[in-house]
């Protein structure tokens, strides 16, 4: 199957002649350690149907059981967005027939959801702040995975049949709605991705979410419309389905800015409908068309009660919200004294709480910066994990910093005093023992090395004895070398400076 | 017997209009009755709309024997035009045993009950259609493959062609258009408005008396099949016992004799405030019991064998 690529302005012809408005549907999956309304396991990566109870597959006379924890989380989501929390809600079913969905309808909220009317501030990343109001965050069930075997694209269209594991179905939702999100101009791509990271956040900081997109614990539907610059009235939306990583996100609302407006550039109408999105090419093909009058049969759901709150259970569960990750942030970069620079870059290198765990234990805000954001930053990168999943505890960057300080060890060497700690090798002072790789302090070992240093770099020597002082640090370099880096680099300095009779 | 709803579980009922569905024990005696709804009644945790109380002396109700001093009322508008002769008639004697008997018989008014047939054909295919959608043979049951390509759309199709008879196509179809977008409101939001004028009319009437009394039934049994071409006549035949369900409150069935006219059986419905079960009991034991005096035994009893069938006297 070959795609269908759609016309696109650039970008930037696009900001020119129109204004884009964005919304976003948000599907949490909470970690509940059972499904939204069964005792079935709420667990990924199982054996296929093996989750699942009679009310998961929606056998005959099964009935539903509201999970009491999902609810709480539910709360404590509408309470981080700012939200206002429903005294008394209701689940209703929404109908229709799709072989994931095990009794043809999903069991959700309409008209009353357990959350409305909030709003989150969110930064991009110069600091500019935009508010996103959030409509409703309500409760459902997710449905079950379907996979289309026989065809080549892995889609339904050309496959010979379709397998359904509804070890995911049931499994706790939230779907956090925001009101349509005006105003954000050519920031609008960037403000789709920073909106989707702030809910990712909040819902793991909330601990109700294991939040990882990869596994869909966290899945966008974005809207986007486009109007001329200066009109009040809303163009007509299209809405790319599971756009599911934050480059993603941004990638897919840039490309449906693009593509409305060629389209409407061209004198054509938008089609209101659902849109794919393909992270290989970029874009976005047809779905289904969907029109405000999709009609889902909405009623209440006569097997269950409804969810009624109360004010000391909404407090209760209010005092036990963990700062917001936003007022976090400040009070840590005020408390370290970095830039804003350095802050956004520790920020994004995702290496915040682990500086926060090394300041706690007992080391500088700068010593904690210069090692997550230096060395073990690096290492990560190598070998493709996460900083914090190297194994470098906050003691151990104490202890190596404690033996840096002494003098014992400079800089080179604590790298490979780490080599050996993470390769097991035992404590840092057990490793510069076995190693042998404490500083030569000794001068005698330093003055030989210098006087075959200043030999092999005779005209470098003349230029420092006439005064080119800055010039000793070739020297300094070539003893180094020679001491594989086992001696002190000032006092080095100090000894050629000595050596050739000049004052530092 | 049709509990308090919520007084039985209804996990493991295979439903069809969920706010609606009760189960209840059917037995030959009032007794056997409370018997087993005091095994089968109570809470159950896997069922959330089933209610937290005590399943209460129910048994203790159906032994004790007197009605005297009960107020009993009798359902203006659950008799006369459209019941059969012989009903009333075998209805009027009930009434003069239980007054014999010492209870006090008063009349009560239920005006919004000439809207219940109406709204319950909206609220019962409603909830019908949807839970009946299960039954799409994905998963479990019937699966009917139709010829050429099988898509799961045809395949679904073709399975609730094949699995569901005329009656049940009927209501899922009248549900899914009374639950449609723009009809809603209409339909079924309307007979759920009617369901809180018919709660009231039972307060009210509850508040005159004990328990309420009607005949089941406007008429004797309809031969099998008879009313399918005649779905309005059909549905008229539940006008009496429906308001109870609507407002989920208990209701008793029990035998009254055989019309004159057709030698058919009679039922008397005894109706009760919500959670007040044993009321029923208690008077349908009674009555019971007053009843098989006059025919000196059980109504069954006279019950003519069925040709070709073993059972019978």
């Amino acid at each position: 199957m070959t795609a269908v690529t759609d016309e696109v302005l650039t970008f930037d012809e696009a900001m020119e002649k129109y204004d884009p408005v964005l919304g976003f549907e948000v599907h949490v999956e909470l970690n509940t350690r059972t499904k939204m309304f069964s005792s079935a396991p709420n667990a990924f990566g199982d054996v296929p149907n093996t989750n699942v109870t009679p009310v998961d597959l929606g056998l005959p006379g099964v009935l539903p059981v509201v999970n009491g924890v999902a609810v709480e989380s539910a709360i404590k989501i509408g309470l981080a967005l700012n939200c206002k929390i429903a005294e008394k809600c209701y689940f209703a079913r929404k109908n229709y027939f799709y072989p994931d969905t095990p009794k043809n309808f999903q069991t959700s909220q309409f008209e009353d959801p357990i959350a409305y009317d909030g709003s989150i501030d969110i930064e991009l990343a110069d600091g500019t702040v935009f508010t996103v109001e959030i409509e409703r965050a309500h409760m459902e069930e997710d449905a079950g995975k379907l996979t289309h075997m026989g065809g080549s694209t892995g889609r339904i269209q050309g496959a010979e049949f379709s397998l359904v594991d509804y070890n995911r179905a049931g499994v706790p939702l939230i779907e956090i709605v925001t009101k349509p999100i005006e105003g954000a101009g050519s920031r609008a791509p960037e403000l789709a991705k920073a909106y989707v990271a702030a809910i990712r956040e909040i819902v793991k900081n909330l601990g109700v979410s294991d939040a990882r997109m990869e596994r869909g614990n966290v899945r966008c539907d974005a809207n986007v419309s486009l109007r001329p610059h200066g009109q009040e009235k809303f163009g007509t939306r299209t809405e790319t389905k599971n756009v599911n990583s934050l480059r993603a996100v941004e990638h897919a609302v840039r490309y449906e800015i693009q593509r409305h407006a060629a389209v409407l550039d061209s004198g054509t109408p938008i089609l209101q409908e659902t849109r794919h999105w393909h992270e290989d090419t970029r874009s976005t093909t047809s779905g289904r068309p969907k029109s405000d009058a999709d009609d889902y049969r909405y009623f209440p759901e006569p097997d269950l009660v409804p969810v009624v709150t109360n004010d000391a259970w909404i407090e209760k569960l209010r005092a036990e919200l963990p700062e917001p990750p936003a007022e976090r942030r400040k009070r840590l970069q005020a408390d370290w004294g970095y830039s804003d620079a350095e802050f956004r870059d520790v920020v994004n290198a995702g290496v915040m709480s682990s500086i926060e765990d090394t300041v706690a234990a007992g080391v500088s805000a700068a010593v904690a910066r210069k090692w997550w954001m230096g060395e073990i930053s690096r290492r990560a990168k190598l070998a493709d994990l996460e900083p914090a999943e190297l194994g470098v505890t906050p003691e151990l960057i104490v202890e190596l910093n404690a033996l840096i300080e002494s003098g014992k060890i400079n800089d080179k060497l604590s790298r490979d005093v780490l080599d050996g700690v993470l390769a097991g090798e035992g404590t840092p002072a057990e490793v510069v023992e076995q190693r042998g790789l404490a500083v030569v302090s000794d001068d005698g070992p330093l003055l030989e090395a210098i006087d075959g240093a200043l030999a092999a770099q005779p005209d470098v020597a003349d230029k420092i004895r006439g005064g080119k002082v800055q010039a000793v640090g070739a020297i300094v370099g070539g003893v180094m070398k020679a001491t594989r880096g086992q001696a002190d680099a000032g006092r080095v300095r100090e000894l050629i400076l000595q050596r050739l009779g000049v004052e530092g | 017997m049709k509990p308090t709803y919520g007084g039985v579980s209804r996990y493991g009922a295979i439903a069809m209009a969920s706010s609606l569905d009760q189960i209840g024990p059917v037995s030959r005696t009032v007794l056997d009755s409370a018997l087993l709804h005091e095994v089968i009644g109570g809470h159950d945790p896997h069922d959330s709309t089933s209610l937290t109380d005590p399943v209460g002396a129910l048994v203790e109700a159906a032994r004790l024997g007197q009605v005297e001093g009960m107020r009993i009322g009798v359902i203006r508008e659950l008799q006369g035009e459209g019941y059969q002769a012989g009903v009333l008639t075998r209805f009027s004697e009930s009434l003069e045993l239980l007054r014999s008997a010492g209870a006090e018989i008063v009349e009560v008014s239920c005006p919004n009950f000439q809207y219940a047939l109406g709204a319950y054909y909206l609220i019962m295919p409603s909830e019908a259609s949807s839970n009946l959608a299960k039954y799409d043979g994905v998963r479990f049951g019937l699966r009917v493959v139709p010829d050429g390509a099988p898509t799961i759309e045809r395949v679904m199709g073709a399975t609730r062609a094949a699995g569901f008879g005329d009656e049940v196509k009927r209501r899922i179809i009248l549900g899914t258009y009374a639950l449609s977008a723009g009809y809603y409101d209409a339909y079924y939001g309307s007979a759920q408005k009617v369901r809180t004028l018919i709660q009231r009319d039972f307060a009210a009437a509850f508040e005159q008396a004990d328990v309420l009394i009607s005949p089941t039934a406007p008429t004797t049994a309809f031969k099998l099949g008879e009313k399918l071409d005649d779905p309005l006549a059909m549905y008229l035949n539940d006008v009496a016992t429906i308001p109870a369900n609507m407002a989920g409150i208990p209701g008793l069935s029990l035998p009254g004799g055989l019309a004159d006219e057709d030698g058919l059986p009679v039922g008397i419905q005894l109706l009760a405030p919500a959670r007040q079960d044993a009321r029923l009991y208690r008077v349908g034991a009674v009555l019971e019991s007053l009843l098989e005096d006059t025919w000196g035994g059980p109504l069954l009893a006279q019950a003519p064998a069925i040709p070709g069938s073993a059972g019978g006297k």
